[in-house]
């Protein structure tokens, strides 16, 4: 914890990458931090950390990192967990520090953030999937050695090895089903307790009918017995049930990773001016919490001491800074860009306008109507039909004359040849398939729903900020009056965070500064610069040649009044030169948002679809108006407020259109839930990417052709594979019916027509070769 | 009869050893990262890792 003091007034380069700002720079926020607070410890005085790599892609990044940590002499274990993006390390406590790891990884050209501790939570997913995988295995066990002992029964066993081998079968597939079986069991009767049907009863049905029928013929030295037809059964199940969880799985680590990202520690200073960090749920009411330039504001608060400028963009969708100053009201979710602020606490929790927005994305959500999966709807006609089916099989062959136990054998193949494994597996396969390809194109989705919502859509509405353009901005025009002072003010412009410096440094493209990037009064000498220091709200001035080079705000600068302009965005920055016996120089930048690369391109694509595109946004009139224009959209609207947008969006809804949401602002988050299906992009804020259901984890939005033309490919899978199993039932129920066809026949049939829906679902890898994808450039 | 004395416990064994040898590499967290097993394997470099 001594760091912190050391790091109390600067930043190095590292921490705050120059090639980066605002939002980048709140996803490196916990590196000044005291990340050892995340760190668990293990037996022998061992500790272990784990960290997220969102950039790690490939088996380079892997390598890469496990060789150079191989190396490092004070780990005891360095391992990658290449599917969830994971780094974990151990040591012995004291030998060296997670700070130090995590710098180390940041070094090598990877953005890391600690992983939240939610440990609880993981145990319970892992440990579920786990449960199924042994199910699976042995019910897949069970099954072929049943499988085995039945051939030799049908290859004309008699008598005495018949019944052997019967009871055989049934000492192996009795304690089979009562274990593997349990996932269908249990979930069978907890809809039957609360009163109705669904696909486990009839599954849960044919299984113990079968068994105990089986078992009776077992007993009475009978001809047939079907143990191996309920093991078959089970085991196709639960491989539809395993695939199902993996889908759920994948979406759960993808939240889990972006809920990485939150800012959850703060640095609190304590009334003897001593500081040290807490997780943020701690902070009461009155605690004064430090924050550093180029962090997000952990709560709200009011300004103590110092001067900066706020990053307000993720907030409202204005993208030029705000000046703050001791005094003024500021909240959780905004970056803090060009000065260390003292803060005192007023709202905390429940209370802060981050917990606010998301007390407004619940409201949306229930007002929202409920979206029923295709599955579930076909489930719930398709349960009772199978039921009443098997039913009549049964009572029909009684009324003919028939046994029971023949009735019964009857009505056991129905209920088994109807069992719904080609429609169960028909929606997850083809989800599996499509998540996995959307994931390797840079697309997080996070629910199979949202993709089946997806091929609905005939609107698009874009949020302006931060989703149409990148979070930078980009110099459009410059008026010197001395061009050779031109490299020097990028030279200056350099040693702030302030979004408009950061544009006129990327924009005179000079070697990336090394070293130290300093914040306060004593500052980086380089040969030509002097005494460079940053007013926080106002500029930054500092001695060139014996003369004064200033660079900021119009005031800031002394530019005489006849100079004075006003562009429409009002985005500028002003330099002034002055030198004692020459005169005075002045120089004008004029920026503007940089749009996303891709974007016009997508937004043709998309109105050549005859989708609806509109535009949202919270930033001004004209700057919107202008965005519209150049990306020929029709439909716009300025001015936005969170709640606006979030009833403009439920409007659409209601007049029967299917929105597809984009957006990343904070402000997004109620709309982006309101909204029919919802897309992010991954520099988004913390509330948009829980939110969103489909995160884009590179800069270009270009994948969302790709993902749309996988969305109706999927469709079209499903409702072939629907259409196969329905052939299928077609086909076999009536054969099953007239009892032509014995359990086991039903069991290889059922098997079958699982297997011709799984490769269906796979011809998505051929189709989606062929997409509109933007490919991840190599680290 | 005689020699299925023999073969049954035999085929049964053989499969039971299937199972635990699944188990086991459950147990021991073989599943738990697949993308990266399936490139490890292409991992030139021989020197040991931590």
């Amino acid at each position: 914890m001594a760091l912190i003091s050391d790091h109390k007034f600067s930043l190095t380069a590292s921490e705050v990458p120059p090639s980066s700002h605002n939002q980048e720079a709140t996803k490196t926020l916990v590196s000044k931090k005291d990340i050892s607070f995340f760190q668990t410890d293990l037996e022998n005085g061992m500790v272990g950390l784990d960290l997220i790599v969102a950039n790690m892609n490939c088996a380079g990044c892997m390598s890469k990192i496990e060789r150079s940590f191989s190396e490092h002499p004070k780990l005891k274990k360095v391992r990658v967990n290449l599917s969830q993006k994971l780094v974990h390390f151990e040591w012995l406590e004291g030998d060296t520090h997670a700070n130090d790891l995590f710098d180390d990884l940041t070094a090598l050209g990877f953005k890391a953030s600690p992983l939240l501790n939610d440990s609880d939570l993981i145990k319970v997913e892992r440990a579920e999937m786990r449960r199924l995988l042994w199910c699976l295995g042995v019910a897949g066990f069970a099954a072929a050695n049943v499988m085995l002992l039945s051939v030799s029964v049908w290859s004309g066993a008699t008598g005495a090895t018949r019944d052997l081998f019967h009871w055989l079968s049934a000492l192996i597939a009795l304690p089979a089903i009562a274990f593997a079986g349990r996932p269908f069991f249990s979930s069978a009767w907890v809809a039957l307790r609360a009163g109705h049907l669904n696909m486990d009863v009839p599954i849960s049905l044919a299984v113990i009918l079968a068994s105990g029928l089986s078992l009776f013929e077992t007993a009475h030295h009978g001809e047939h017995a079907f143990f191996d037809a309920a093991l078959t059964l089970l085991f196709f199940l639960l491989i539809g049930r395993t695939l199902d969880r993996l889908m759920r799985d994948q979406a759960f680590s993808g939240v889990r990773q972006l809920l990485a990202f939150k800012s959850s520690i703060a640095q609190i200073i304590d009334d003897d001016g001593s500081q040290r960090t807490l997780p943020i749920s701690d902070i009461e009411t009155g605690m004064r919490v430090f924050v550093l330039p180029g962090e997000t504001i952990p709560v709200d608060g009011e300004i103590l001491v110092g001067k900066s400028d706020i990053d307000w963009s993720l907030v409202n969708g204005e993208s030029v800074p705000a000046k703050a100053q001791p005094g003024d009201e500021v909240f959780s979710g905004l970056v803090n860009l060009s000065g260390p602020l003292e803060i005192k606490t007023t709202a905390v929790g429940d209370t802060t306008l981050l917990s606010e927005i998301i007390r407004l994305m619940e409201q949306a959500n229930e007002r929202a109507p409920r979206y029923r999966k295709l599955a579930d709807r076909a489930a719930s006609v398709y349960a009772p039909f199978v039921h009443l089916v098997a039913l009549l099989t049964f009572s029909g062959w009684m009324l003919y004359g028939v046994p029971w136990q023949g009735s019964l054998y009857t009505a056991i193949s129905v209920l088994i040849i109807t069992c719904p494994c080609a429609l169960g597996l028909a929606v997850p396969v083809v989800q599996v398939v499509a998540s996995s390809i959307a994931h390797k194109h840079g697309l997080l989705m996070k629910d199979g729903a949202a993709l089946e919502k997806l091929s609905e859509v005939d609107t698009v509405v874009f949020d302006k900020t931060g989703t149409l353009t990148l979070s930078k901005l980009k110099l459009s025009g410059s008026f010197f009056e001395a061009d050779e002072l031109l490299p020097i003010t990028a030279q200056l412009a350099k040693n702030s965070l302030h979004p408009l410096s950061r544009a006129l440094a990327r924009a005179y493209q000079s070697p990336p500064l090394q070293g130290k990037n300093e914040q306060s009064e004593t500052h980086l000498v380089t040969e030509t610069l002097l005494d460079i220091e940053e007013h926080p709200g106002s500029g930054l001035r500092a001695t060139y040649n014996d003369g004064e080079l200033r660079l900021g705000s119009f005031e800031w600068c002394n530019i005489d009044k006849t100079h004075e302009t006003h562009n429409e965005i009002n985005l500028m920055l002003w330099a002034s030169y002055n030198r004692a016996g020459e005169k005075p120089r002045i120089a004008l930048f004029t920026f503007e948002d940089e749009l996303r690369p891709g974007v016009i391109g997508l937004i043709r694509t998309l109105k050549a679809q005859n989708l609806d595109v509109q535009l949202l946004s919270g930033d001004r009139q004209e700057a919107v108006e202008r965005m519209a224009q150049l990306l020929n959209i029709e439909h716009f609207k300025a001015e936005m407020k969170p709640d606006e947008k979030c009833s403009y969006i439920e409007d659409l809804g209601s007049n029967g259109s299917k929105v597809l949401m984009v957006g990343d602002g904070i402000n997004d988050g109620p709309s982006l839930k309101a909204a029919f299906t919802s897309l992010s992009p991954s520099s988004a804020s913390d509330v948009a990417q829980v939110t969103a259901n489909f995160v884009l984890m590179n800069d270009s939005l270009k994948s969302i052709i790709g993902l749309f033309q996988l969305a109706k490919s999927s469709k079209a899978l499903i409702y072939q594979n629907f259409a196969l199993a329905l052939v299928y039932n077609l086909i076999a129920v009536p054969i099953a019916v007239f009892g032509f066809a014995t359990p086991i026949v039903a069991a290889i049939a059922m098997s079958l027509s699982s297997m011709i829906v799984t490769l269906n679902a796979l011809r998505l890898h051929l189709l989606a070769s062929s997409y509109e994808w933007q490919e991840d450039e190599p680290l | 009869m005689s020699n299925l004395l023999l073969l049954i416990p035999i085929a049964l064994g053989l499969g039971f050893l299937g199972l635990l040898g699944f188990l086991w590499a459950l147990k021991t967290d073989q599943f738990e990262d697949l993308e990266g097993s399936a490139n490890r394997i292409l991992d030139d470099d021989d020197r040991p890792l931590k």
